[in-house]
């Protein structure tokens, strides 16, 4: 008898809270070579309204 | 192509339909149109791999991050993270994130109209062990309001997210606490159509992980997708609606 994966929620606005620790924007370390290149954009929701807290 | 055993997609009703109308921000959320089947290949059967470096041993607390104790009642939540063969899921990262007692979240967005409380932020983290056994000691969070409906009220609920394996074993859900009288009315809850599904959401009250004269325990296990033992040929479920 197999068991069933728990059903999964909403992530929900907050989510961030949990995430801060983790955020790192450069991914370029002193000891690495190659072209520097720098990606920034937009994130909008279904509305074209800007998301104020999404995490990429 | 490669051949690659995925893991095991939802029994039907078990997980929360895309389109669940009372829940009103699922409206735009929904796809409107039939979902394709996918293999998983290896971005699904792969993952972040966690390790002792990547957490802090004190997260486990939510109670101890801050000068003083915060307010509300101490509770403990443990359980064990097994797949869907019963196998333990052994140091993999489980998170939580939740309300003060207030029913307040620690968020620039979250303008409730209550306070927030300096000595908790509301979020840990923690690595099963070898038998896939966690624990966290926190607060009950407070339920609060939201804007889907009138008078609308979220249950008490702790946020989880549980990594697993792999990306496709990724789970992200919320645990609520027996006897809420808030269960019925939430829409969040009730978009999931299996009803013994939903139920495995709710916390049992635990006496053997509470702490006489000090917290109570409740026990909440988390079931992950297993892998299938042979890989694919045709799709079983096409999903939530």
């Amino acid at each position: 008898m197999s068991l069933q994966a728990t059903t999964s929620q909403t992530v929900g606005p907050y989510f961030t809270i949990g995430l801060t620790r983790l955020k790192k924007t450069d991914l370029v370390g002193p000891g690495v070579s190659g072209e520097r290149i720098t990606i920034a954009g937009r994130v909008v929701d279904a509305d074209g309204v800007g998301v104020q807290d999404a995490m990429l | 192509m490669q051949n690659i055993a995925g893991y095991r997609r939802p029994y039907p009703g078990t997980q929360p339909n895309h389109l669940h109308p009372p829940y009103v921000s699922s409206i735009k959320r929904a796809p409107s149109k039939r979902l394709v089947y996918m293999p998983h290949t290896l971005s699904e059967v792969t993952g972040p791999v966690f390790g002792k470096e990547s957490v802090d041993v004190r997260a486990f607390d939510l109670t101890r991050q801050h000068s003083g104790e915060p307010l509300g009642e101490r509770i403990i939540v443990s359980g064990r993270v097994l797949d869907e063969n019963s196998h333990p899921v052994p140091h993999t990262l489980v998170e939580i994130w939740q309300a003060n007692v207030a029913g307040r979240y620690l968020h620039k967005v979250d303008q409730h109209d209550a306070p927030l409380d300096p000595n908790f932020t509301g979020c840990g983290h923690t690595l099963t062990d070898s038998e896939g056994r966690y624990r966290f000691v926190t607060i009950r969070p407070g339920e609060y309001p939201w804007r889907n409906h009138y008078n609308a009220w979220r249950p008490a609920h702790i946020h989880f997210s549980v990594f697993g394996p792999a990306f496709a074993t990724r789970l992200i859900t919320q645990m609520f606490f027996p006897g809420d009288p808030l269960l019925p009315f939430d829409p969040i809850f009730n978009c999931t159509a299996d009803e013994k599904a939903r139920n495995r959401l709710i916390s049992v009250f635990d006496w053997e992980t509470t702490i006489p004269e000090h917290a109570l325990g409740y026990g909440f296990d988390i079931i992950l997708a297993g892998r299938e033992a042979t890989p694919w040929e045709e799709p079983r479920f096409g999903g939530g609606k």
